[in-house]
């Protein structure tokens, strides 16, 4: 036994001089180097030449014919094949289902669905479809990977790099002999991500090493936070659950149900571990060396107070990057496996592109305002009809002028519902401006949230939509469960001149069974009625990848504020009264559109003196919490990105200002003016 | 000193009360436990008996194999208190009951039955989906994840954003089983929302599926005495199932009545037939070993079917699931159809070709016959209770008590769950605010009634393409008047409106009752329907009347022109819905009296207008109204009758058989209407594929050229009269 600790001891000191040799470092570097990048070319390759076919094919089917005994028909008709450069594609089992797709014509009903058919039979399953959809992916994947060998062999982790693939391919050779490949998938990116997180910080810490006291005490955060594990053990939540949440995703749901569920789960799980790992580490740091006395060790040599709170903070900041870092990556690499599910239908498959891994804004269209001589007519109108404001105005009970305001605003709000409100047989038109023009095939999305008559939640109510106009004009009949948001999708190709898109809303419900003399538009059921938020335009202007940066960095800073709030608050009070302050400030900003939806609906509904001053308290608590943290309640990240929306640059630098400089450097400055204070330690002056 | 003796007498005390406890332990665990059975079993090898002990939750059926002269009376409730078991100690009983792996059976002498059932079950976890360990392992933080996942999915749902909607309704049923409203919300939101968001009907109605499974298959189970699902579930059966709001419904009900002619197989359609059969289903043994006792020769049946199917894949072997019977079912329905032997229907692979000819020498062996039924009624029964959770004897209770149900007809189930919830959610239902759950759920069974009334005669082939064939069924219509005294009586003390909120739609449908007993010549039932009538709305009412008190024959002749007289145009959607009725119930079902009184009918009522005071009208922008309703009724049986032979919703192949049977003027009448859409239906059906000549089913009626010269000449006719009356006019002006 007491042979077993030298035994360990001697080849852990073999490896670790292994692991400083030059040349081993150099040939590890060079092998997975080189594998990574040539895996990528095979994948590459393999995906390129899908792509090609997906073009080639197409074209080939599009004018043949089979009356005309064409020999492409009669091969793809008889052998379910087609030959594109010298090569057979296709199998002899489609030929029965591709000799149905040919109309009594001769010519091939739908030709795309028919080379993707044939192309399917060449489909590799070990390529995924994002893959094929856009083969760089590949290209890029293995540069990274190969970028991440050289840094991790320089940063003398190649027995670590080599340790990991012996490890990776052990696991996946058992599972995939127990028949469960796509688990071993999952369950090898841990190991991987892991090993990325530590190269990560190896890389921060060489950031951090300059000869500044700040950088000095964030690099001493750093290294404390990867000692004590609290680092890891953190982002191995993380890190061990983003892998594993595919598996726990129902797969008979849309597929871009489970996409934006993938998404929403990872961005929650990462944002709520480096929020914890923020709170406590950020508390603990600050606070058990001030209890320890170490802080008075430290601000004893020339080290501003200012400079070791600033320290702290970023060292902080750093691990969160880090963490969210990694967390990111994994999340991307396994979107690729979300996306390389079977879709429900082509509608699903498009709208994964089209509206969840996209940025869009949202319009809504313009309404018609009243002009002010309008305005003043109708009030006046008002005015000398209602006799109860003649009596007012005569008892002197109301002024002329609180009387044509309130009317003024009243008439106002009715000009602006009469214009959101459709009834049975009518139809309005509504325009959206400032719209780009869209490429062919790309579609928009008009979100609606209509009610009607009782707004049954089990009925269906009908209604026409008609975009666009003269020979870009489209039309399409839906149903809409009453209020509740609805999509409709708009092709991009009713966009008219100007970026103006004129979408006119029928109350008609259309009948396509309509036989001769029956009209195929009938009025609607009700009157349908929206709120002004009622009708927005979604519409494309940037891809996923830039969102999810914006969106990360937007997350970064709400990180930073609360790093900054753990250590000023750990700086004057302990550690158990600092984390539930900032608990307190995490978890009422997290719930604030909430919490503010609460206070506006809460009702003091009782006629006891004492009851009732108690629930004004409470609502003053609430409210006045709610305000404070409005701003960072609203600087959401994760939940447009998710939906498809636009993170922008605007939303990224009013955070940065507001809640990165304005929020964090307020509390920097007050909790540096209250540390500079405090006594960290007291000299007793007894000697011995 | 005494404060050590009370030390020492303290510690005596202490051990002899620990001592105690620990005695008392193991009776007191064994009284709070969960109530079970305690049987003698036999011991294996025949050794002396053995107490064995079954818990009262995961018992499946007690059959009393014989009874014991003497013993102390025992009576418990179990699956849900669905059955009941009563007899004496010392009776031998035969138990079904689950275990981990699937299921047991045993046989021995009832000793007592025991535990007060302080609790549910000694598992917290029984009966729960194994993520309910988590759940319970979160302890009171489930609470608050709970909370948030209810504010969450209610936010989102509104917003439209249904990703996550469904992953968070997962796991509110995953912490929260027992909970019917987290169960209601997400069946709802499955099959009512996120059905409509998809692209093909297809699509609609695997999600309309799913929300209907999710309810019935695993939320009834967690809460099996829960009215509000067994509401919601009847509720989702008639209107989204059998309701014509959803654009997708005829797809509804074609899949939904292939998928439960698959299971079942066809009812008789006499109703006693009707009753043994699905009794017969109810009555079958719960095991295969006991179906192998109770019939001799279904052990040798079963061994020879897997024999036969062993070389096939493992997705057509022999289980008593649904899958396996899903296989028998479809091809118990190829022997039957129509279209399977018109088009010569063949499998589509190797292997299908050979299940077929298994299945052909064992279950379409008539010297096996009784074999073959024994094991089929079993299957069902098991597939009906594991993957339905639906009880075949309540099924065949609710056949014997209500009515006629065909379950291809989703207003069927709609009646079963809401007697089910009736019988086995109601009496948790105590406080009065809630009554209004109640009667919710007898308006919505009172209502499937209805539409089984009108519609529940079933006909459909799976194998045709077409949709289902459903006509009116007058059997219900008694049924629906007894339901409603009771209900009457029921509701009577309950405040508000009460019972009277259900006389409306007994008096109105009673009304078209009498007319559709008396046009189908039930005249004493009709005549008795009247006489309650009266005695309810009539003479017996609180303000008096003599509405019902006239003669019948007047009274439906009365009563529904009278209705005319106010709205006139409802003459115009009588004639047409009886003609509709007559030609197609009357032909397609050989019931020629019921075509003749629809044709009389048609034509009492052109008389009555034509005879009418107010016939002449004419308004002031000159305007005939009642002229051309006449002109509408003159021309009423043969629009009727081209509208009957083009609706497409309606099988082809019932269409052309309706054409066939027409008389010869009728047929004529239409020929030149209805003949090209019909043969450029022919021509893309399946039926051309099976070598049918349209010539032959849709021949030339004899006296065509008569009539095409009849017709062209009031044509021309009309076309002189209209002239005259504008030149009239004119010259007027």
């Amino acid at each position: 036994m007491s042979e077993l600790p030298g035994l360990r001891q001697r080849l852990s000191n073999r490896l670790a001089d292994l692991g400083r040799n030059r040349l081993f470092r150099i040939a590890v570097a060079t092998v997975f180097a080189v594998g990574c990048l040539g895996t990528a070319a095979v994948y590459y390759a393999e995906a390129a030449r899908l792509a090609a076919l997906q073009q080639s094919i197409p074209a080939l089917l599009e004018n043949i014919d089979l009356k005309a005994r064409d020999a492409v028909a009669v091969q793809l008709a008889e052998r379910g094949t087609v030959t594109v450069g010298g090569v057979e594609i296709g199998d002899v089992a489609l030929a029965p289902r591709l000799a149905r797709m040919f109309e009594e014509t001769g010519r091939l009903e739908r030709p795309y669905d028919a080379a993707a058919l044939l192309i399917g039979t060449q489909r590799k399953p070990w390529l995924p479809t994002p893959v094929i959809d856009d083969p760089r992916i590949a290209l890029v994947a293995g540069a990274i990977g190969a970028l991440v060998s050289l840094v991790a062999c320089s940063a003398g982790l190649a027995v670590g790099l080599v340790g990991l693939a012996v490890a990776c391919v052990a696991v996946s050779g058992v599972l995939a002999l127990a028949g469960r490949s796509s688990l071993s998938l999952n369950l090898v990116g841990i190991p991987v991500l892991l090993f990325v997180f530590a190269l990560v910080v190896r890389v921060i810490l060489a950031a951090l090493d300059r000869p500044t006291p700040m950088f000095a005490v964030a690099g001493s955060v750093v290294r404390e936070a990867m000692r004590l594990r609290i680092a890891v053990v953190f982002a191995a939540i993380a890190i061990v659950t983003i892998p594993l949440l595919p598996q726990f995703i129902d797969p008979d749901t849309p597929l871009r149900y489970q996409v934006q569920t993938f998404l929403s789960r990872s961005l929650d799980t990462m944002y709520l571990v480096c929020s914890l790992l923020t709170v406590f580490l950020g508390c603990a740091t600050v606070a058990f060396e001030i209890r320890d006395r170490q802080a008075w060790t430290t601000l004893t040599k020339p080290v501003s107070r200012m400079s070791w709170l600033a320290g702290k903070w970023l060292g902080i900041v750093a691990l969160n990057v880090a963490i969210l870092g990694t967390c990111t990556l994994a999340m991307s690499a396994y979107l690729v496996q979300m996306r390389s599910r079977v879709a429900q239908d082509l509608y699903d498959f498009v709208a994964i592109e089209n509206e969840v891994l996209a940025a869009r804004i949202g319009s809504t269209p313009e309404f018609q305002l009243l002009s002010p001589d309008e305005l003043q007519a109708r009030v006046e109108a008002d005015m000398k009809a209602d006799p109860n404001i003649q009596a007012d105005l005569r008892d002197g009970a109301r002024s002329e002028i609180e009387i044509k305001q309130t009317l003024a605003k009243a008439a106002l709000e009715k000009h602006l519902a009469g214009q959101r409100t459709i009834g049975p047989n009518l139809e309005k038109v509504y325009r959206f401006v400032g719209l780009r023009r869209g490429e062919e095939g790309e579609t928009l999305t008009l979100r609606y949230k209509f009610y009607s008559g009782e707004s049954d939640p089990n009925e269906l109510y009908p209604v026409v939509f008609v975009f666009g106009q003269g020979d870009r004009q489209q039309w399409t009949d839906s149903n809409f469960v009453a209020a509740q948001s609805n999509v409709v999708s708009v092709p991009a190709s009713a966009i008219g001149e100007g970026g103006v898109l004129e979408v006119r809303i029928q109350n008609l419900k259309f009948n396509p069974n309509a036989r001769d003399g029956e009209p195929p538009f009938v009025p609607g059921t009700g009157t349908i009625y929206f709120d002004p938020d009622g009708l927005e335009l979604l519409h494309r202007v940037g891809g996923f990848a830039d969102n999810l940066l914006r969106a990360q960095l937007v997350n970064i800073l709400k990180l930073s504020f609360l790093g900054m709030l753990s250590v000023v608050s750990a700086s004057i009070l302990s550690f158990p009264v600092a984390c539930l302050i900032v608990f307190t400030a995490l978890g009422a900003g997290s719930i604030g559109g909430f919490l503010g939806s609460s206070v506006t609906e809460y009702r003091i509904r009782t006629d006891s003196g004492a009851v009732k001053a108690f629930e004004a308290t409470v609502k003053a608590i609430a409210g006045a919490t709610e305000f404070t943290l409005r701003a960072y309640a609203q600087a959401k990240a994760n939940g447009p990105l998710v939906e498809g929306r636009l993170v922008s640059w605007w939303d990224v630098g009013r955070t940065f200002l507001l809640i990165g400089v304005g929020w964090s450097g307020l509390l920097l400055l007050g909790g540096f003016a209250l540390f500079r204070r405090k006594e960290l330690a007291i000299y007793s002056g007894q000697g011995g | 000193m005494s404060a050590r003796a009370v030390q020492v007498l303290c510690a005596v005390l202490a051990v002899a009360c620990l001592a105690l406890a620990g005695r008392l332990q193991e009776p007191l665990v064994d009284l709070a436990s969960e109530q079970y059975l305690a049987i003698a079993a036999e011991g294996a090898d025949g050794s002396a008996p053995v107490e064995r002990r079954f818990p009262i939750s995961r018992l499946r059926s007690v059959e009393t194999r014989a009874s014991a002269k003497q013993g102390d009376a025992i009576q418990f409730k179990y699956q849900g208190d669905i059955r009941t078991w009563e007899g004496k100690s010392g009776d031998t009983v035969r138990v079904a009951f689950d275990t981990v792996g699937g299921s047991g059976t045993a046989e021995g002498r009832v000793l007592r039955i025991a535990g007060y059932g302080l609790r549910y079950t000694d598992e917290a976890e029984a009966g729960a989906p194994p993520i309910i360990v988590l759940g319970t392992a979160l302890g009171a933080l489930r609470g608050l994840i709970v909370d948030y996942l209810w504010l969450k999915v209610t936010i989102q749902k509104e917003k439209g954003l249904l990703y996550e909607v469904m992953a968070d309704s997962n796991l509110i049923t995953a912490l929260q089983p027992r909970h019917p409203e987290v169960w209601s919300f997400h069946g709802h939101n499955m099959a009512y929302n996120i059905s409509v968001m998809t692209n093909t009907p297809e699509e609609r109605w695997a999600w309309v599926n799913a929300g209907i499974s999710l309810v019935r298959d695993r939320g009834i189970r967690y809460n099996p005495n829960s009215l509000l699902l067994c509401k919601e579930l009847a509720f989702w059966f008639h209107h989204k199932l059998d309701g014509v709001s959803d654009d997708a419904h005829l797809i509804y009900k074609r899949q939904f009545a292939r998928e439960w002619q698959y299971l079942l197989g066809i009812p008789p359609q006499d109703y006693e037939l009707r009753k043994a059969w699905i009794r017969a289903i109810a009555d079958a043994p719960d095991t295969l070993e006991g179906v192998f006792e109770k019939v001799p020769g279904t052990r040798e049946f079963v061994a020879d079917l897997e024999k036969r199917l062993a070389a096939l894949p493992p997705q057509f072997r022999f289980a008593p699931d649904k899958r396996f019977l899903i296989l028998v079912g479809e091809w118990l329905a190829r022997q039957g159809s129509p279209y399977a032997r018109f088009l010569g229907l063949r499998a589509m692979s190797e292997e299908s070709a050979t299940l077929i000819g298994v299945l052909d020498a064992t279950f379409g062996d008539k010297s096996r016959e009784r074999e073959a039924f024994a094991v089929l009624s079993f299957m069902r029964k098991q597939v009906l209770i594991d993957g339905y959770n639906m009880d075949p004897l309540l099924m065949a209770k609710y056949t014997e008590e209500s009515g006629p149900l065909d379950w291809r007809h989703p207003a069927a189930h709609a009646v079963y769950w809401a007697r089910r919830g009736n019988e086995f959610g109601e009496h948790r239902i105590t406080d009065q605010n809630d009554v209004y759950k109640i009667i919710n759920n007898d308006r919505t069974l009172i209502q499937a009634m209805q539409t089984l009334a009108r519609s529940g005669l079933v006909q459909f082939d799976p194998f045709s393409g077409d949709n289902v064939t459903r006509l009116n069924d007058a059997r219900w219509v008694k049924v629906i008047d007894r339901y409603f005294q009771e209900l009457y009586a029921k509701h009577y003390e309950v405040r508000g409106a009460g019972s009277d909120t259900f006389t409306n739609f007994h008096q109105n449908f009673m009304k078209q009752a009498i007319r559709e007993l008396y046009r189908s010549g039930d005249v004493q039932g009709a005549q008795e329907i009247l006489d309650r009538l009266d005695r309810l709305y009539g003479t017996g009412a609180f303000n008096e009347n003599l509405m019902y008190t006239m003669p019948l024959e007047q009274f439906v002749r009365n009563v529904t022109f009278g209705e005319f007289e106010m709205q006139p145009e409802v003459a115009r959607s009588d004639v047409f819905a009886v003609l509709e009725r007559g030609f197609r119930e009357g032909l397609l079902l050989d019931n020629q009296q019921l075509l003749d009184d629809a044709l009389k009918y048609a034509r009492d009522l052109t008389t009555y207008f034509r005879e009418a005071r107010y016939n002449d009208f004419v308004n002031k922008f000159g305007e005939g109204r009642m002229k051309d309703l006449l002109g509408e009724l003159d021309d009423s049986v043969p629009a009727v009758l081209s509208k009957v032979l083009l609706d497409t919703s309606q099988p082809l192949l019932d269409r052309l058989i309706i054409f066939r049977k027409a008389p010869d003027d009728l047929r004529a009448l239409v020929y030149d209407r209805v003949r090209p859409a019909l043969e450029m239906e022919f021509e893309s059906s399946r039926l051309k594929s099976s070598g049918l000549v349209f010539a032959n089913l849709a021949p030339e009626p004899a006296g065509l050229e008569q009539v095409r010269k009849a017709l062209a000449d009031q044509a021309k006719r009309r076309a002189d009269e209209a002239e005259a009356a504008k030149r009239s006019e004119a010259e007027r002006q």
